[in-house]
């Protein structure tokens, strides 16, 4: 299988474990668009529908974790979408740090499974347009991993940031 | 992932949407400009559903899509006749569908789809008709009510499920303040919904008179003679006839959704299937039903022999004929305005024959002739 394509399941899969492991639903959008690759939906409380997320998704071996923040080439459609406000669900981008070594990314024993080796994300709701015609560096703080507490944290009811 | 379509927003509004909704039980619990949020009724789970109203956000069109996948899931129904639903919920729908060997899931022969399609066309053509005044047959020149009603029915999407050919109806919504129907609304029926609803009562009596033609041996003349006042007209059942084809057999399946926006107006189920063995029925149906006219240009000759008027000032009076017509005797009933009516009384005092040149048909038991010429006195001896 192509190496971009083992990128993007692994990423898919390590944000749906997240999901699952925060009691969040992870769905693939009705609306084929490039932008969003996974809706996250908690679930309804009694007087309520649940809090939503929508996620893009990225997938690099070429992240520097040890400093305080790294950047990232983002596609400019994939920056413009992200960016845009107002939006009835908050939109987060996720970026899956993984292994050069495809061997690497996931390690299986009897006492553990481990996934390497993180995912960070970032908001870029209201950032400024861009005159780049192909893509835009983003910067991602290095605190800012994305587990069960950011998504539980980053999840808001449709509307409520209007 | 669907493939990429035309953007839900380009036809679905939030406010047909909204009407939709309520008509199916869900209670509004927030509604603001942007958006409004909705609880669905208990036998649907207690569901909430989130509706955008401004195209402002980003995710405007995102929304809408999950819209329409929680009802589908919900309403257990494919995502494309909720979206059908939705975008017409203002409208009636009326979907047909046909169920045999010949037709693969969203194709058929071209042959039984021009057949399907004619067929559609001369339901809804029969029902305007009859909506008008129930006849057993019509002629070719449709009432002007009815000729502008099919004017505005339009062709929707075709469905998958064997082949379903929608039929769109709209619907003057009832002139009030809230979303809520109000009882008020029956009051006042528009002429589209009056159509959908002796579509509805007419293939209900077309369908029960077949059954009771096979079950009982009963005379189809008198069996179907005796449901045209519910709608019933050769015309229906010819459509109904060509739809299910020769050679495709199939079974016709005819539902209507009732548009949100106004309350069902007739008890009878809203889905009528018609089988193979009622085809031949139907078909000696259409025979019988075509000999009750209405036939044009025809002329009685013959006496009156009974005349009615009510209160003097009414400019309408009856008489009845009995005479020749299309070589038969027959008891012929005419409407006369008051100058004619007067002739007719002078021909009853005298005893004078009288010819009248009109159309002839038959409605219930009684035989009329409307579409008046002259009435013209004949000297006594004449006929």
């Amino acid at each position: 299988m192509d190496l971009n394509a083992c990128k993007d399941d692994y990423s898919r899969a390590v944000v749906r474990a997240i999901a699952a492991a925060a009691g969040v639903a992870a769905s693939v959008p009705e609306r084929d668009q490039d932008s969003i690759d996974l809706n996250l939906v908690a679930p309804d409380t009694h007087d309520a529908g649940g809090p939503q997320l929508d996620v893009q998704l990225k997938c690099s071996q070429n992240i520097d974790p040890s400093s305080d923040r790294f950047s990232f080439e983002l596609p400019v459609k994939n920056y413009n979408d992200l960016r845009r406000l107002p939006v009835y669900v908050p939109r987060v981008l996720v970026l899956v740090h993984v292994p050069a070594d495809r061997q690497e990314w996931i390690a299986c024993g009897p006492e553990q499974m481990v996934l390497k080796r993180c995912a960070y994300w970032t908001s870029l709701a209201g950032e400024p347009e861009t005159p780049n015609t192909s893509t835009v560096a983003v910067t991602v703080p290095t605190e800012q991993v994305f587990g069960v507490e950011a998504l539980l944290s980053n999840l808001k009811r449709p509307g409520e940031l209007l | 992932m669907s493939p990429e379509r035309e953007p839900l927003s380009t036809y679905l509004d939030p406010k047909m949407i909204e009407v939709y909704l309520l008509a199916h039980g869900w209670e509004v619990k927030i509604r603001n400009q942007m958006y409004s949020t909705w609880l669905g009724p208990s036998e649907l789970g207690r569901t909430h559903l989130f509706l955008p109203f401004s195209k402002e956000p980003a995710d405007y069109e995102d929304r809408l899509y999950e819209v329409v996948s929680q009802l589908a899931a919900i309403e257990r129904r494919e995502p494309e006749i909720v979206t059908t639903n939705l975008r017409y919920a203002g409208a009636d729908l009326v979907r047909i569908r046909l169920v045999s060997p010949r037709v693969g899931p969203g194709e058929l022969p071209l042959e039984d789809g021009r057949s399907l399609f004619e067929g559609a066309w001369d339901m809804m053509w029969a029902a305007a008709c009859a909506a008008v005044q129930p006849r057993a047959n019509f002629g070719p020149r449709a009432p002007g009510g009815a000729t502008d009603y099919l004017d505005g029915v339009r062709l929707g999407q075709t469905e998958r499920g064997s082949y379903v050919v929608t039929v769109i109806s709209d619907v003057t919504p009832p002139d009030q303040q809230s979303l809520v129907p109000d009882e008020s609304a029956h009051l006042e029926i528009p002429f589209e919904r009056q159509v959908t609803t002796r579509l509805v009562d007419a293939l209900n009596a077309t369908h029960r008179a077949a059954k009771n033609v096979i079950a009982e041996q009963s005379d189809v003349g008198e069996t179907f003679e005796g449901v045209v006042e519910e709608g019933v007209s050769a015309n229906l059942c010819a459509a109904i006839t060509k739809m299910a084809t020769e050679k495709a057999a199939a079974n016709v399946h005819i539902a209507v959704d009732w548009a949100s926006s106004r309350r069902p107006t007739t008890e009878h189920r809203p889905s009528v299937t018609f089988e193979p063995s009622t085809l031949p029925v139907l078909e000696e149906a259409v025979n019988v039903l075509r000999q009750f006219g209405p036939f044009e240009n025809e002329v009685i000759e013959g006496f009156v022999i009974r005349l009615n008027r009510g209160k003097e000032e009414e400019a309408i009076g009856s008489i009845v004929i009995e005479g020749l017509v299309q070589g038969t005797i027959r008891r012929v009933h005419v409407e006369l305005p008051d100058e004619q009516y007067h002739l007719a009384i002078t021909a009853h005092e005298e005893r004078r024959p009288v010819r009248v040149r009109g159309t002839l048909a038959k409605r219930g038991r009684n035989w009329i002739l409307s579409d008046l010429g002259q009435l013209r006195l004949e000297e006594p001896g004449d006929t």
